[in-house]
């Protein structure tokens, strides 16, 4: 019964139970930000970064986030690492093989702007917004776990604000 | 053999053929004309004495009055090591392939190929290795290139 602490809802006391009454946002909200399950794959540096954050000792698990080998089964794509410009059209058909509702956030100054490739590189996209909508932005090179759990406790925060109608 | 010695037995075997030899650091170097670079190549891998059976690395470099193809060579029996150089003109270079010689230069030379647009005559299989596949926009290691996203360091004030 822990949707019961995590979003505003009316207990109604009945013989034997209880009746609640709670908007359909939140409990979706709630499902959505307690269980993003990202997409197993990294392109660099980063992705070691986003393997220790993952393991025990910052521990992913905490935020119900883990791993899945699969796009079509994953909420969440952490683009971690380099994008080059001969990997983007993969990272889109990943993108676009991830069911909805989906979210992206971008780890690391190579996938926010090009970051040190940014100036006088022919092999490396500059920034990966130019192929995939990002909801989240992690500055670093590569961001330390405490900043990639950040990124992901702001994604939380923007899922929770989701309205149900922007889906239709 | 010391650098010394492969520098001696190399200049002994092609008199005026060679433009420049040098010691560099712990290996001798040779800047060679293009048409005697075969020739070069095969007797530097089949004399007993040097055996160079190995091109560990090879690459080019574009400088403001010519391309330069760069050979880094190795033997596997005597443990040394020495380098070529070949200077081609700004237009159209073209230099013999190594490939007839060591088969290992097969994908250096395509990698050379696509990146700094040298030809290298004779080569089994001149397809671009490395680029993407749909790319069109020229020979990304040369100096004056740009390309469609390409962005230029700014000048620091």
């Amino acid at each position: 019964m822990g949707v019961i602490n995590k979003v505003p809802v009316y207990v109604e006391k009945l013989p034997g139970g209880a009746v609640i009454t709670t908007k359909l946002d939140d409990v979706l909200n709630y499902a959505r930000a307690s269980s993003m399950w990202y997409l197993l794959f990294g392109l660099a540096c980063c992705a070691v970064e986003l393997m220790a954050t993952g393991a025990s000792r910052y521990d992913f698990d905490r935020f119900g986030m883990f791993f899945r080998a699969s796009p079509r089964q994953s909420d969440l794509m952490i683009v971690a690492g380099t994008l080059t410009k001969k990997m983007a059209p993969r990272i889109k058909r990943l993108y676009e093989q991830m069911p909805e509702p989906k979210y992206v956030i971008a780890m690391g100054g190579c996938v926010i702007s090009g970051g040190p490739f940014r100036y006088d590189c022919y092999s490396v996209e500059k920034g990966v917004d130019h192929i995939i909508p990002v909801d989240v932005y992690i500055p670093g090179c590569p961001p330390r776990p405490e900043s990639l759990m950040e990124g992901c406790l702001k994604l939380q925060e923007k899922i929770k604000k989701q309205k149900i109608q922007d889906w239709a | 053999m010391s650098p010394e010695d492969i520098k001696k037995l190399v200049e002994d075997k092609f008199p005026g053929k060679l433009k420049e030899g040098k010691i560099t650091g712990f290996e001798p170097t040779f800047i060679l004309e293009k048409d005697s670079l075969l020739h070069v190549c095969r007797f530097l891998k089949e004399s007993k004495e040097l055996s160079f059976d190995l091109v560990s690395c090879m690459s080019g470099a574009d400088y403001p009055d010519r391309f330069e193809v760069i050979y880094l060579l190795f033997s596997f029996s005597h443990k040394h090591k020495m380098s070529l150089k070949v200077q081609l003109p700004k237009d159209n270079p073209e230099v013999e392939s190594a490939t007839t010689v060591w088969r290992g230069a097969n994908w250096y030379e395509r990698e050379t190929a696509e990146l700094y647009g040298i030809k290298f005559k004779n080569h089994p299989d001149l397809r671009p290795l490395l680029l993407p596949e749909d790319w069109n926009e020229g020979y990304p290691l040369r100096k004056d290139w740009t390309g469609k996203d390409f962005l230029k360091l700014p000048e620091l004030k």
